[in-house]
């Protein structure tokens, strides 16, 4: 964008100042706003999601990660006999595996130790039996982590395969607790109602276009940003965009130098146009992983 | 970095000559004609260094900021005619000496 109407420089003067996070941006603030956005009303729509944005520093993510070695400490559970493991289902890397590295000095400063670390979900049977062979067969504690939690789904589907692992291979059930940093309203009432153990230090917002807009105008919102949508790729590397935000979550969130998470508004992140030509996003997210 | 500090003080200097040392910003952003992302840029950066205020759409000088160009001023006044001493010569050549010729004169 090389010139700068008169309202578009006082709007985004404004949101900068509204919103700090958005100083160093203003370019792919006035790309979103002024060259994606072709009526005011699409506009005023991204202003109002910008409006609801969670914007979390990296101080605050690192306050989160000490609660979060905290509450490990402090829940009742023995060192010797627990398991700190990320979600993460596979060896590339991913969220979990950062919040299990940087749990490693945060428990370390509370001198909360002797407890086994894996990084992948599914070794956990794998890891108990080096543990049986050395401390012979009992019950463990298995403390699932990882940074964001969006629809719960995941987190359900990992607890439950846990168990079925354990129970085919013949081992005593785990007591399960999983620990979040950051989950969403939706995330934490459908893990709560699977009756699973879920501790989580940020709520944010999801479903946000029904929280912001009274319901008879919800639908006009949608179909408003799936206008906005419709400019952008509609798949990369067969991964599907996923519109108003993975499961339609309409979550707005963006962690200082962590990747965002798929439930956002895809608006605010999908790198590509529908002709391929890369865009100047306002939030990040490696779209391998889309 | 230089080219920053060029234009930070080019920004200053058009508040400083505006009436009240007040401009809107876009007025301010046409005055300067840079694209708006280095604008924005060199604004927020003034603003943390407390040298203007943004007051809604307006763009003001602050009294640190007044200071600034004023000392600019003067340092650029004092240097333009000023040859400091120890760049001049109290000797005349002498015949055959190595002297730098004047290129105009050449």
């Amino acid at each position: 964008m090389d010139k700068l109407t008169r309202k578009a420089c006082e709007s985004v003067l404004h949101l900068a100042f509204k919103y700090p996070w958005l100083k160093p941006k203003t370019d792919a603030l006035m790309t979103l706003l002024f060259e994606d956005c072709e009526t005011d009303d699409q506009a005023q729509l991204i202003i109002d999601i910008l409006d609801q944005l969670k914007y979390i520093t990296m101080h605050e993510y690192n306050s989160y990660l000490s609660d979060l070695a905290l509450d490990i400490a402090t829940c009742g559970i023995e060192p010797e006999s627990s398991f700190i493991v990320a979600m993460s289902a596979d060896s590339k890397a991913d969220s979990g595996q950062s919040v299990l590295y940087d749990l490693k000095n945060e428990l370390s400063k509370i001198e909360w130790k002797g407890y086994r670390s894996v990084n992948r979900y599914d070794q956990t049977p794998k890891a108990y039996k080096e543990f049986k062979t050395s401390k012979g067969a009992q019950t463990i504690n298995i403390v699932l982590v990882d940074n964001f939690v969006g629809s719960g789904s995941t987190v359900i589907n990992r607890v439950k395969r846990i168990e079925e692992l354990f129970n085919q291979s013949g081992f005593p059930k785990p007591n399960i607790y999983v620990k979040v940093l950051i989950s969403t309203i939706s995330g934490k009432d459908n893990i709560n109602s699977e009756d699973i153990d879920f501790a989580f230090f940020s709520l944010v917002n999801d479903k946000l276009l029904e929280r912001i807009y009274e319901s008879d105008q919800v639908e006009v919102k949608k179909d408003l940003m799936r206008s906005l949508e419709s400019k952008l790729a509609p798949s990369y590397n067969e991964r599907v965009l996923p519109s108003l935000g993975y499961g339609e979550s309409q979550v707005a969130i963006s962690i200082e130098n962590k990747n965002t998470p798929n439930n956002v508004f895809p608006i605010l992140w999908w790198k590509y146009y529908s002709d391929q030509r890369v865009r100047n996003v306002l939030l990040h997210r490696a779209m391998d992983d889309a | 970095m230089k080219k920053n500090i060029f234009l930070k003080n080019e920004l200053l200097r058009i508040l400083f000559s505006s009436s009240n040392h007040t401009l809107q910003a876009f007025t301010l952003n046409k005055r300067l004609s840079v694209a708006p992302n280095v604008f924005f840029d060199v604004i927020f950066q003034l603003e943390k260094e407390e040298l203007l205020v943004v007051d809604g759409v307006f763009i003001k000088l602050s009294n640190l900021g007044e200071k600034k160009v004023l000392l600019d001023l003067n340092a650029s006044k004092n240097s333009k005619n000023n040859i400091p001493k120890k760049f001049l010569s109290e000797s005349k050549l002498k015949v055959n000496d190595l002297y730098i010729p004047k290129r105009s004169l050449l």
